[in-house]
């Protein structure tokens, strides 16, 4: 069990440094647009 | 203890006529016939019936009677057998006397796939009525006040016991210690137990692997493996936790701005604005900031990010509303006249954009203005968010699995409530 979370923590280290270097978004912005009488829209 | 020894005696059983055998003689003063049940007086001879059976005996020992077992380095010979329970009857265990000729009597009690190694205490012990009892340095919770009834016995013992004897129970515990008090009309008695794995009686009579009952819930002066572990993960969160905050010093460019594309609309859509080409040397994101004084209203910019060399693109878009006004005696807002996107690992390259914006405009209204500020290595929190989440996952997981092991071993208490047990 301890084998796999230092596993788990050295993967999340790895991808971490891979993410930032290349700057990879995981969690985009999904832009809401507003418009009367429909509510919220997600394009 | 040989065949020899001076503390055993093969002797009929006056009731029944079975062989049977004492053995811890002049130590022992009751014995139990393993084929009839009956209770027989062997303080003296000729051995007298003191409660013929009234049915053949229903249980049977895990660990046979004369059976010899070694515990830290002393052997001891198991010579009685006990059920007793709870005054409904529910709640049964089994208690194993073991007898040493020079280190006296031990106790092995088993309750649900449970063990417990029990010494006698011969010190004049004043339990408290609530908690805490200290005993020897340590300090020990109240956990459990009730009566413990006789419902069966086997082999001999030390005391006169039949079944149906009822004593008051105190139980104090401080994992994986318990120390316990029995009071009854003619005397009190006091024992130190101590939690062990099945295994390791297993290993001590030398029973076949898996001999005995697994263990089921949580006993209550069981250890809980969750604080032993909490270092690692503690200590294993922290280091991660810097070497993730030291990728991100380490590996973060600065902002750049690439250029701002301004425009406004009168019409919707906008005829189509193509940007100048832009080089990118190295790999990062690119973030569209729209601002636009909307006013109940909207804007949305469609974008694409051409490669030049290639012809590839990829879009994107961000959009804006604000719209305010007075409902039921209060002044509401929603949305913002700024709004950002940002597209990740776009490679190196040189890059054009082509954008098109949207909204609701009308032929009596003015123009509306907007900016589209374009800037490289904009700063983006969402990967370290889940890179901590994450990290710190084991750890909330070992701190969740050990608070539903005291819960569960508080729910079998008497005496407190869960929260008062965490203290």
């Amino acid at each position: 069990m301890r084998e796999l979370v230092v596993v788990l923590w050295v993967g999340v280290a790895v991808w971490f440094a891979q993410a930032t270097y290349y700057e990879k978004t995981m969690l985009s912005v999904v832009p809401r647009i507003f418009r009367p009488g429909s509510g919220f829209q997600h394009k | 203890m040989a065949g020899e020894s001076p503390f055993v005696k093969p002797f009929q059983c006056p009731a029944c006529g079975a062989p049977q055998t004492i053995r811890a003689l002049g130590r022992t003063t009751e014995y139990s016939c393993d084929r009839c049940g009956s209770i027989i007086d062997i303080t003296n001879e000729p051995y007298a019936v003191l409660h013929a059976a009234t049915a053949a005996p229903a249980v049977s020992p895990l660990i046979p009677l004369g059976r010899r077992g070694t515990f830290d380095g002393i052997k001891y010979e198991c010579i009685g057998f006990m059920v007793r329970s709870d005054p409904t009857g529910d709640y049964p265990w089994h208690e194993y006397l073991l007898f040493n000729p020079y280190h006296g009597f031990r106790w092995l009690m088993t309750m649900n796939g449970h063990w417990n190694f029990i010494t006698p205490v011969f010190e004049d012990v004043e339990p408290p009525l609530d908690s805490p009892l200290n005993y020897n340095g340590r300090t020990y919770k109240l956990f459990l006040r009730d009566s413990a009834v006789v419902r069966f016995v086997q082999g001999e013992f030390y005391w006169q016991v039949k079944v149906g004897d009822e004593v008051q129970v105190r139980e104090y515990i401080a994992p994986p210690y318990t120390f316990s008090s029995e009071v009854d009309k003619y005397e009190r008695n006091f024992a130190h137990a101590e939690y062990i794995p099945k295994t390791t009686v297993e290993r001590a009579f030398a029973l076949e692997a898996d001999a005995l009952p697994i263990q089921d819930g949580v006993f209550p002066n069981q250890p809980s493996p969750y604080p032993a572990q909490r270092a690692f993960y503690v200590l294993g969160t922290i280091i991660t936790l810097i070497v993730l905050v030291a990728i991100s010093f380490l590996f973060r460019q600065p902002t750049e701005p690439v250029t701002v594309v301004r425009g406004s609309i009168a019409t919707s859509p906008t005829p189509l604005i193509t940007t100048e080409t832009f080089e990118f040397t190295n790999h990062g994101n690119l973030r569209f900031t729209l601002e636009s004084p909307v006013s109940n209203s909207w804007i949305d910019t469609d974008i694409d990010i051409v490669n030049a060399d290639t012809g590839e693109s990829t879009d994107t878009a961000v959009g804006a509303s604000y719209y305010f006004g007075y409902e039921g005696g209060e002044y509401w807002t929603e949305g913002s006249t700024t709004a950002a996107t940002i597209v990740g690992d776009i490679p190196t390259g040189r890059y054009y954009f082509t954008i098109q914006t949207t909204g609701a405009v009308s032929a009596s209204a003015p123009a509306l203005p907007y900016t589209v500020a374009i800037d490289r290595h904009a700063a983006y929190p969402g990967n370290i968010f889940v890179a901590i989440v994450i990290t710190v996952l084991p750890l909330l997981i070992n701190l969740f699995r050990g608070g539903s092991f005291e819960g569960r071993r508080w729910s079998a208490s008497t005496e407190v409530s869960k929260d008062d047990a965490y203290d």
